[in-house]
């Protein structure tokens, strides 16, 4: 009789079932985002089950968003979802490819398994694979980092071929160099905090538009200057209002009412005496994260000093990044307050709404992408789109060597793989040999995407790249093999992660012999 | 084995959808299904609104949650109050939306132009054309009947007050208020070109026009007020003057009413001679400020709301109304910078600080009263910013209201001029034409863009084929008519909605904006493209 080491409730799942279940997990959740691969990939609308309002409703084409908004019950899934993300904060992009190209290992994986290969020996065939793979990638990624012209004609092609298969797709030229030229901004750095995206509904997405300088969506006080030239600008966090005694119950005694006009008297002579020891640092420009009220706003109005109140935490932190100052909250010494600078700070008008405007900014860097599109879901997407690109952007200017897409890459690393496994003796190279199969995947569903005839597609490139011809790729507009150079470029480091983050996930998943589900916490009622 | 993958998520695709979990995944049916119902959920919505295009549209009631009643002939209104529950619904109601944000007229032409669209869509679909496909060869079917658009298109000179007149009124002619097109026009048109310098200004900011509703008169009655109308009443309990001349306007930011420190406080009272010493202090207070604003020379006090504190309090009445000023209450916070603008005066927010230099100059300051309403007029405003008021009437509140959502298209329709200086003619005019051009590119074209372009140059027929429906006319005679006359080179010919026959619409006056034509095809392709992506729906946290 099986002893119960158990909680009542807890399921285990053993060998052959583990593995089963887990590799079922994880293609389903690759069978879930296939369909938006490639620059014919569909979009997925995903509906909260909570909210009714117009925030429930996501239209997307980003495999990181789309599986971290869906409800998942399976451990494998869940790991699958967790390499997307990874993706997401390395690279920015190639979310969706990552858990197509682990799904499809793990397809493979599991017909080895049929074939009662161990799974250990499966895996020593897959790291086998996966390091011939990357060593043909490596010999096969070019940089013209020193060739400006060549450079920037690289950016943009990675650019174009990561928005291609986003919403964007119809404008990608324009947005290719809205997004190289933003990112080209930032001068090497990978914050791409400076960068900021103002959406704005009205108007097509071709109206879109990058502005120099930084934007924040506030008013200017009443009767403040509606352009500063040589700003001097405080970014503050501070109350406007009078410095409350914080003491819960705090209260004033007084006998007659002219002691109680007297302490309102204090209280506003404490506000301007706020106001004056803010003005003494000689700005012109002054940003508060808290309300300014009536009376400060008066006296800022009196000084000359653009006042902005109620700006948000976010809009601050950038604004005092991009001008270079710091947060105050105190004022009582003036040297420690590092105030920031631009050229200008003027309010300008997008759409229907005034905002704005900080022109030449001290750190040069910061820039705003003014997003505009028909609806909302338009826009988010948009949004998502613009940050996958400058992402890979930020990240190839670091890493600046460049491989080719359009399947040329996977069929390259695929035939490496192969070639390989004719040298390897034992059951290993048959999972090598799958591997390569996982590997020549990618560039059958870029062609069932865009509803074509992969088999005939794939063969023939596979044919065109054993004849030495190592550039040749997809072209899905028309169909056919094309030599890819120039054409469809992208970044190095997205594919090799891509390449290096699915091999482990599915070792990971291969790996696992048993599962064991502890019984949910009970909830009373 | 458990592979309940994504739960719930089988659920979102409807009736016919698979119970069995992991068949989900499998089913290469189902991005048809899901996009077929896409396009059937968002033509439904196209359907319901599609009886109110047109100056011989219906209106629509609708009753909202909160047990409301809305009348409107306005898309993006009647859109607004229905509680749309499928997600590509939904989308036609934000496109709506963004066509009200970006030209203000012409929000049901844009989801009935996108409900024609999806219903091609679907017939390219069912040939086996693949989505990507079609909204591509939608995208630049767009573009180019954007470029028709403005080659049809007659540019005009802000100077030109009757072209303004002639766009304005065919946007009223569609609505509640059609017959008094001859009253708003040129209120419309006077108040956007007192907000705007039309040699310089390439847009104009609607919310520097301020619409004053009071029920009671006619429609007839509405009139834009040269300078400033405000709400809100004179306080006259304490009888303080309503008319004053030669008036030197200030508004406070402070109250009139005893002083109130932001910390909790307490007056300790301890015997009866300083309750009387109290009130004394109050009273001194009081009469103290009241003296300063009169020193000032402030005839006429508008006063900022508070949350906190009383505005003004009986006694300051008594004090202002003895100084012979008018005093207003209630201003909310985000009209100051109105007033200011229109008034020329500065808010003050410190009694210390009240000084003649922030007041504002008008000639005059009156309460009027007329067809049972009070509101205050201010005329003869020196150093008046450009602003502009109109005060609207009308018998009921809901007529009022479909009046102000009428006014507010016309002005819109105005701003698009200023915007885009450009007119096309109305009447499903240019939509015909489009619609013939583009038919002749798409023969110049081969394959699958040849076929999109032919499929939308027909989707936007719908146009002049519903004004005819909602006309009581023969949509097919009368298109078939159009078709013939626009063949013959008459660019302007369309549907003479009064008459029923077809004329020229230049002599008859129906005009409008290009932007709100080219807007509208804009956006409804862009969302018709966006709608054709979609190959799935799930359900998400």
């Amino acid at each position: 009789m099986a002893t119960q080491i158990f909680n009542e409730n807890a399921t285990q799942e053993r060998a052959e079932n583990a593995r089963l279940s887990n590799i079922i997990g994880a293609i389903a959740v690759g069978d879930l985002v296939k369909s938006t691969l490639g620059p014919k990939g569909m979009d997925k609308i995903l509906q909260s089950s909570t909210a009714h309002g117009g925030d429930g409703l996501v239209v997307t084409n980003d495999g990181a968003t789309i599986l971290k908004s869906i409800p998942l019950d399976n451990a494998a899934a869940k790991v699958l979802v967790n390499i997307s993300k990874v993706q997401d904060d390395e690279v920015g992009d190639g979310t969706t490819s990552v858990c197509v190209l682990a799904a499809e290992i793990l397809r493979q994986a599991e017909k080895l398994l049929d074939q009662r290969i161990h799974p250990q020996t499966i895996i020593d065939g897959f790291r086998l694979a996966t390091a011939s793979a990357r060593k043909a990638l490596e010999d096969a990624a070019v940089s013209h980092k020193d060739d400006v012209e060549q450079w920037r004609e690289d950016l943009l092609s990675i650019a174009r071929t990561t928005l291609s298969s986003k919403v964007l797709a119809a404008d990608k030229h324009r947005f290719a160099e809205i997004c190289v030229d933003a990112v080209l901004r930032l001068k090497g750095s990978t914050n791409l905090d400076r960068i900021q995206i103002i959406k704005k509904t009205g108007g097509k997405v071709s109206d879109s538009y990058l502005s120099d300088g930084f934007i924040l969506n506030k008013k200017i006080g009443v009767n403040q200057p509606r352009l500063v030239k040589g700003a001097k600008i405080l970014v503050a966090n501070t109350p406007m209002d009078t410095d409350k005694v914080k003491v819960f119950g705090a209260k004033i005694k007084v006998s007659d009412t002219a002691q109680l006009a007297e302490i309102e008297r204090a209280e506003r002579e404490k506000m301007r005496a706020k106001v004056q020891k803010i003005a003494a640092l000689g700005i012109n420009v002054f940003v508060n994260r808290q309300l300014i009220y009536n009376w400060p706003e008066q006296l800022f109005a009196d000084a000359g000093i653009m006042a902005i109140e109620h700006a948000d935490f976010d809009g601050v932190e950038r604004l005092a990044l991009v001008t270079g100052g710091e947060i105050a909250s105190t004022f009582d010494n003036p040297e420690l307050i590092a105030l920031g600078s631009c050229e200008s700070v003027e309010e300008v008008i997008i759409g229907e709404d005034r905002m704005i405007k900080f022109n030449g900014t001290t750190a040069g860097a910061a820039c705003t992408i003014v997003l505009r599109g028909g609806t909302n879901q338009m826009l988010d997407e948009a949004e998502r789109s613009i940050h996958d690109a400058i992402a890979v952007l930020s990240q190839t200017i670091a890493e600046p060597r460049i491989v080719y897409g359009g399947g040329c890459s996977e069929m390259l690393m695929s035939r490496a793989v192969d070639e390989a496994a004719k040298l390897v003796a034992g059951k290993k190279s048959i999972a090598m040999e799958s591997f390569a199969r996982a590997l020549r995947q990618m560039p059958t569903i870029l062609a069932d995407n865009a509803g074509l005839d992969s088999a005939d597609l794939v063969a023939r490139l596979r044919a065109a790249h054993y004849e030495g011809k190592s550039t040749c790729g997809l072209d899905l507009f028309n169909g056919d093999i094309i030599d890819v150079t120039g054409k469809v470029t992208e970044s190095f480091k997205l594919k090799l992660q891509v390449l290096l983050s699915a091999s482990e996930a599915a070792e990971m998943i291969l790996r696992v012999d048993d599962i064991i589900r502890c019984a949910p916490r009970q909830r009373r009622n | 084995m458990s592979a309940a993958v994504a739960t719930g998520a089988s659920k979102m695709t409807g009736p016919s959808a698979p119970k069995k979990q992991n068949d989900t995944f499998n089913q290469m049916d189902k991005p048809t299904q899901v996009r077929l119902s896409n396009i059937t959920a968002a033509k439904a919505v196209a359907d319901a609104i599609r009886t109110s295009l047109g100056p011989r549209g219906m209106d629509k009631m609708i009753e909202t949650g909160k047990k409301e009643v809305v009348i409107s002939n306005d898309g993006a209104t009647i859109l607004k109050h229905m509680s749309v529950l499928h997600p590509a619904a939904r989308m036609l109601v934000d496109l709506s939306a963004a066509q009200d944000v970006e030209a203000g007229d012409g929000t049901t032409s844009v989801v009935v132009l996108a409900g024609s669209l999806l219903s091609a869509a679907e017939k390219l679909l069912k040939k086996g054309i693949h989505p990507t496909q079609i909204a591509e060869g939608f995208q630049y079917a767009a573009i180019e009947a954007v470029k028709i658009l403005e080659e049809i298109s007659t540019p005009i000179n802000l100077e030109d007050r009757e072209f303004l007149l002639k766009s304005a009124t065919t946007s009223l002619s569609s609505k509640v208020v059609s017959q008094y097109s001859s009253v708003l026009a040129p209120i419309v048109v006077d108040s956007v070109l007192r907000i705007v310098n039309p040699s310089v200004d390439t847009n104009a900011d609607i919310s520097d026009i301020r619409i004053v509703k009071k029920v009671g008169g006619t429609i007839d009655d509405t009139e834009l007020v040269p300078g400033l109308v405000l709400n809100q009443n004179v306080i006259t309990s304490a009888g303080g003057p309503t008319r004053i001349e030669k008036a030197k306007i200030g508004i406070i930011q402070f109250q009139l009413s005893p002083p109130k420190p932001d910390m909790d406080n307490q007056i300790v009272v301890n015997d009866y001679r300083q309750m009387d010493r109290i009130l004394k202090e109050e009273r001194n207070y009081l009469l103290n400020l009241v003296k300063k604003i009169k020193k000032a020379g402030c005839t006429v006090l508008l006063i900022q709301k508070s949350i906190l504190r009383d505005a003004v309090n009986s006694l300051s009445l008594h004090f202002l109304s003895k100084l012979k000023i008018m005093a207003i209450k209630e201003i909310e916070r985000d009209e100051i910078e109105f007033i200011c603008k229109a008034t020329g005066c500065k808010p003050i927010a410190d009694i210390d600080s009240f000084t003649e230099d922030k007041l504002g100059y008008a000639d005059l300051v009156e309460e009027v009263e007329s067809n049972g309403s009070r509101i205050v007029q201010i005329s003869g405003i020196k150093n008046a910013g450009k602003t502009a008021s109109i005060i609207m009437r009308g018998a009921n509140q809901y007529v009022l209201d479909e009046a102000e959502r009428s006014i507010h298209d016309a002005l819109c329709v105005i701003r698009c001029l200023v915007k885009k200086r450009a007119l096309v003619v109305g009447g499903g005019a240019p939509e015909i034409e489009i619609s013939q051009r583009l038919s002749q590119l798409a023969k110049t074209q081969t394959g699958f863009q040849s076929i999109c372009f032919q499929a939308f140059s027909e989707a936007v027929e719908v146009i002049p084929t519903t004004l005819a429906e909602n006309s009581g006319l023969s949509p097919i005679s009368i298109v078939t008519e159009l078709r013939n006359r626009h063949a013959n080179g008459e660019k302007t010919a369309g549907i003479n909605v009064r008459k029923g026959t077809i004329s020229d619409m230049l002599k008859e006056n129906v005009i409008q904006p290009l932007l709100v034509s080219t807007s509208a095809i804009e956006l409804s392709t862009e969302t018709v493209r966006m709608l054709l992506k979609i190959d799935d729906i799930l359900a998400s946290r």
